[in-house]
């Protein structure tokens, strides 16, 4: 390969760059159009894996077009495509091509968006597009946030500003209360912030996997006649486990008596707030303190992109901020026209940040808040079609009805066999997976096995839908003769 | 708009807006130089910014490009501009870009080994060579994180889970006053008190003094306190300074304290030969945190957090819910989710990755060079124009400076440094930044962007020079300014 100058080794000529550029594109161009075809799994083969690792260090450069040829055998045709519109799996994250092309401007232009007087556009476009979430999800005025890479930061730092707000971050004593359905990064953010297991009770989920009001109240009243200091409510808007809700305005108002802090996980489900109608399912997100929402879930943006929200965007800076003095000039410069609230480095975990509010921006301004509500509403009834798909079968036992766009069921075999069941459901996934027509995935509730459809993708068709619950009826059958046959072998 | 309800472009649309995007970004690599540095700010359209209500219809990709430009390119000042020496410098690379590219365009999960076992081997492999680099053990691993702010707090956080289980009463960790506020923010997250960190004054070389080290250590111990753990810097941000780690990981195992290393400006210039002398003892630490984003070339956000025992991280950070139980059986280490503060994950190993495999290590072990060398000659350039005190000499690619005052006029060096940065700013045509050592001003020129000529060294002294002459003439025309 030819380089430029010899002081200027790593870069391409404009010549070179144009050329894997457009390349680049035309891969991504070649993929999404042709994707529904793919299958949703890869195969996966140990030799090329262990072959991978044991790549020496390149002391010599190698060609662009080399470089890519294997970023694609190697990577692209071994990973699984979460934004397939059969992939049902976790969360999906279908993505779009605007936000990645966001994703390629702020990393080409390596804009730093973390002091002001260095980027003052990004910065507002950062508070803009927080300030257009808070609108959605009706937070008052003085809320602010910021963007950070996903869930696990924005629930760790909402709870690292409800710990400084509420305790002034003495820890002892303190309890934290949440239910069994609540997301494990809750409970890893806690013990990061360096709570003990203890200080996290988890309270047993109701009928309808909701954190219950009531034993919460009572778990309170009994921490504080122990001495413990109850300071807050970790609240689930949309569980991964289920799709969902926390009774979030009846939390809200117990918060309230008790003086509490209300942080509410909506990493995945608070996006049903740009809906018309879904968004009633979340009334009482307004009262929040805190509040988690990926954008990268259910807004279409490429990992990473998530945001933090809090009630009074003073609280951040209160929480995060640290003095430098190398940096003392940019903020001297960052006096008076504006807060500093637009130095998002003072305002959470990282200095250095990316420009991801581009990505949510971007699209929001290309494809309009009418496209985006029309594709999250059609998540809800992309759920609703498979429940009832589901139902229709009839051997399939719904778990939970379709909400927020999850719907959870089991194999119901013909004798109501209940271990059967659970070794059916739960080897379905792997059946679904070597297929690789469409995938899902299971999870445990109350001890059984069931598994999850994700409707979020809106390129899922409801053909799709039918397709994938005509599959899952054939692999599920299969199995269970299977399992009978070798049973009565034995 | 085309754009239907599932957030699509037609083929040729998509192949349209990227080529659009690519010719962008090429024309402002080949731009770059002929740009100022730094943009003037507007802050009166802030207001009509921030107005703007949610969009309710969409609007032609062309016109959200442009408004991209407007608003925010040509709002930024430019940290990969090759005059930009300020802070630390980001000079990233084409190919690093390339590869966020495909990271986002492919959307690649990079959390759990079965959803995309290439990917993962690739982090693991492009961590090794990490490794490899740094002459760590075979046993080491580590995870690509946001930047050093996250590599330090999970470093910091594997400290406490491995030294000290969890219980912090009475713990004590050590650094200099040198040292970045990502340590210090990151212990308070922890859960750590200000007062558990304890910042050892530097030497007069801006490094963590050993005398005073063991000092502070013995009287921690004679009080009942727990030292646990020392933060060295490699390349501090203020002046370059690289603690004696070599010391300090004799310390260490004599007092049997973990050894973190904050490296995120410094630690890459092990690919030097230079670098390697400075750095010696780096192979000793426990932990190790740097940034790719700095002094390896790569976009923003990449940064590195390396363990001597790769299974520290899985006990530090390993939670399954059940959702994902099936995922267990491949083994914690091979998913990256557990090995640190974040469940979802971008593929930002793929840009160190690539850019390794296509340049090479030699051409980015010279371009790492390139960085010592320009601070030299910046260094070399103020001593000859006579109006600079040399306050810490080039040293990684980082040197500081106060004015001299021509008449001697001391109290002048003071206002004079002080208001340079802003004259700069206004100016536009290079960059650098002021901090304080030991209570006075000084402007910093970090030189760690390889694509800085010679030419712009020598212009960029001569414009402070100008401008630093200039405001003294203006502070001493000024009545009764003391």
């Amino acid at each position: 390969m030819s380089h430029a100058s010899p002081r200027d080794q790593i870069k391409l000529s404009p010549e070179q760059m144009r050329e894997m550029g457009y390349r680049i594109i035309d891969m991504l161009v070649d993929y999404t159009g042709a994707q529904a075809q793919f299958p949703v799994t890869r195969a996966l083969d140990q030799v090329t894996f262990d072959e991978i690792l044991n790549e020496p260090l390149p002391e010599a450069g190698s060609d662009w077009q080399d470089v890519l040829e294997q970023f694609e055998r190697q990577v692209l045709t071994t990973v699984d495509h979460l934004d397939h519109p059969r992939f049902f799996a976790y969360i999906p994250s279908s993505s779009n091509f605007v936000g990645a092309m966001a994703d390629a401007l702020a990393s080409g232009y390596n804009i730093f968006n973390s002091l002001y007087p260095l980027g003052t556009g990004a910065a507002v476009v950062e508070k803009l597009a927080i300030n257009w979430l808070r609108q959605l999800c009706g937070l008052p005025g003085e809320a602010g946030g910021l963007f950070v890479s996903g869930g696990s930061v924005a629930n760790l730092s909402g709870l690292a500003v409800a710990r400084r707000i509420q305790i002034q971050d003495d820890m002892r004593g303190a309890v934290i209360y949440c239910s069994d359905q609540t997301h494990f990064v809750i409970s890893r953010g806690l013990r990061i912030l360096g709570f003990a297991p203890e200080q996290l009770r988890e309270i047993p989920s109701d009928e309808d996997f909701r954190l219950p009001v009531a034993d919460l109240e009572r778990a309170i009243a009994e921490d504080r006649a122990a001495g413990k200091r109850p300071f807050c409510v970790a609240a689930t808007a949309g569980t991964t486990n289920t799709g969902a809700v926390d009774p979030l305005n009846d939390l809200a108002d117990l918060c309230e008596r008790e003086d509490l802090w209300l942080h509410v996980d909506g990493a995945y489900g608070a996006s049903a707030c740009l809906t018309e109608h879904r968004k009633m399912e979340l009334v009482g997100i307004e009262r929040v303190h805190s509040l988690t929402w990926d954008a990268h879930k259910w807004l279409f943006q490429p990992v990473e992109c998530s945001a933090l929200l809090v009630r009074d965007r003073h609280w951040l800076s209160a929480a995060f901020k640290e003095t430098a003095h190398f940096l003392t000039d940019a903020e001297e410069h960052s006096k008076e026209e504006v807060g500093e609230e637009l130095n998002f480095m003072y305002q959470g975990i990282q200095l250095t940040r990316y420009f991801r509010a581009l990505k949510f921006w971007m699209s929001l301004k290309v494809f309009g808040l009418g496209a985006m509500r029309r594709a999250i509403e059609q998540g809800f009834r992309m759920a609703e079609l498979a429940e009832s798909l589901l139902r229709d079968a009839g051997y399939w036992e719904i778990v939970t009805p379709a909400q927020m766009a999850i719907v959870t069921f089991r194999y119901k075999p013909r004798d109501h066999d209940e271990a059967l069941a659970d070794r059916v459901t739960e080897a379905l996934m792997g059946a679904m997976a070597a297929n690789g027509f469409a995938f899902a995935s299971h999870t445990k509730l109350r001890g059984k096995t069931v598994m999850r459809l994700v409707t979020i993708n809106p390129r899922t068709t409801p053909s799709d839908i039918r397709q994938t619950v005509l599959l899952m009826g054939r692999l599920a059958v299969d199995l269970e003769k299977q399992f009978t046959s070798a049973a009565g072998d034995a | 708009m085309s754009q239907g309800k599932a957030l699509e472009f037609s083929g040729d649309e998509m192949r349209a807006m990227g080529y659009r995007v690519i010719d962008m970004l090429v024309d402002y690599y080949e731009s770059r130089a002929e740009r100022p540095v730094a943009e003037k700010l507007d802050f009166d359209a802030l207001d009509a910014i921030l107005a703007e209500p949610l969009p309710r219809a969409g609007r032609p990709w062309t016109e959200v490009l442009q408004q991209f430009e407007r608003l925010v390119v040509d709002t930024s000042n430019r940290v990969d501009h090759p005059r930009f020496f300020a802070y630390i410098p980001l000079a990233n690379n084409f190919v690093g870009v390339l590869a966020d590219a495909l990271a986002a365009g492919f959307n690649i999960f990079n959390a759990v080994w079965l959803q995309g076992p290439g990917a993962a081997q690739i982090e693991r492999l492009t961590v090794d060579w990490l490794r490899q680099l740094f002459g760590l053990p075979a046993q080491a691993g580590g995870a690509f994180v946001s930047g050093g702010s996250v590599a330090n707090l999970t470093a910091l956080a594997v400290a406490r889970e491995i030294r000290l289980a969890g219980d912090i009463e009475g713990a004590a960790a050590y650094c200099s006053d040198q040292v970045h506020f990502a340590v210090s923010r990151g212990l308070r997250l922890l859960g750590f008190r200000r007062e558990q960190l304890r910042k050892i004054p530097s030497d007069d070389d801006f490094r963590l003094s050993l005398p005073r080290l063991r000092a502070a250590i013995e009287q921690d111990r004679a009080a009942g306190r727990k030292p646990y753990c020392v933060i060295a810097s490699a390349g501090t941000t203020n002046t370059g300074a690289v603690d004696p780690l070599d010391d300090l990981a004799d310390l260490c195992e004599r007092e049997g304290l973990w050894l973190h290393v904050d490296g995120a400006y410094g630690a890459p210039a092990i690919l030097t030969e230079r670098g390697a002398r400075s750095l010696a003892g780096l192979s000793r630490v426990h932990s190790l945190a740097l940034d790719a984003h700095k002094w390896l070339f790569q976009p923003i956000e990449c940064g590195v957090v390396l363990v001597r025992d790769r299974r520290w991280l899985s006990q530090t950070f390993g939670e399954t819910p059940e959702y994902l139980k099936d995922m267990r059986s491949d083994g914690e280490e091979r998913n990256f989710m557990l090995q640190g503060i974040q469940l979802t994950r971008q593929f930002r190993a793929l840009k160190l990755w690539m850019s390794f495999k296509v340049f090479g290590l030699d051409a980015i072990s010279d371009a790492i060079a390139a960085g010592f060398a320009n601070a030299e000659l910046a260094e070399k350039l103020l001593r000859a124009a006579g109006c600079w005190e040399i306050v810490t000499p080039a040293q990684m690619a980082v040197v500081t400076f106060r004015y001299k005052p021509t008449k001697g006029d001391e109290a002048l060096a003071e206002p004079v440094t002080h208001d340079l940065v802003g004259r700069l700013l206004d100016d536009g045509f290079a960059f650098a930044s002021g901090t304080r050592l030991r209570g006075r001003s000084v402007l910093r020129m970090c030189c760690n962007n390889p694509r800085t000529t010679a030419a712009d060294l020598e212009n960029t002294v001569a414009l402070m020079t100008q401008l630093a002459i200039e405001l003294e003439a203006a502070h001493r025309d000024l009545p009764a300014s003391g």
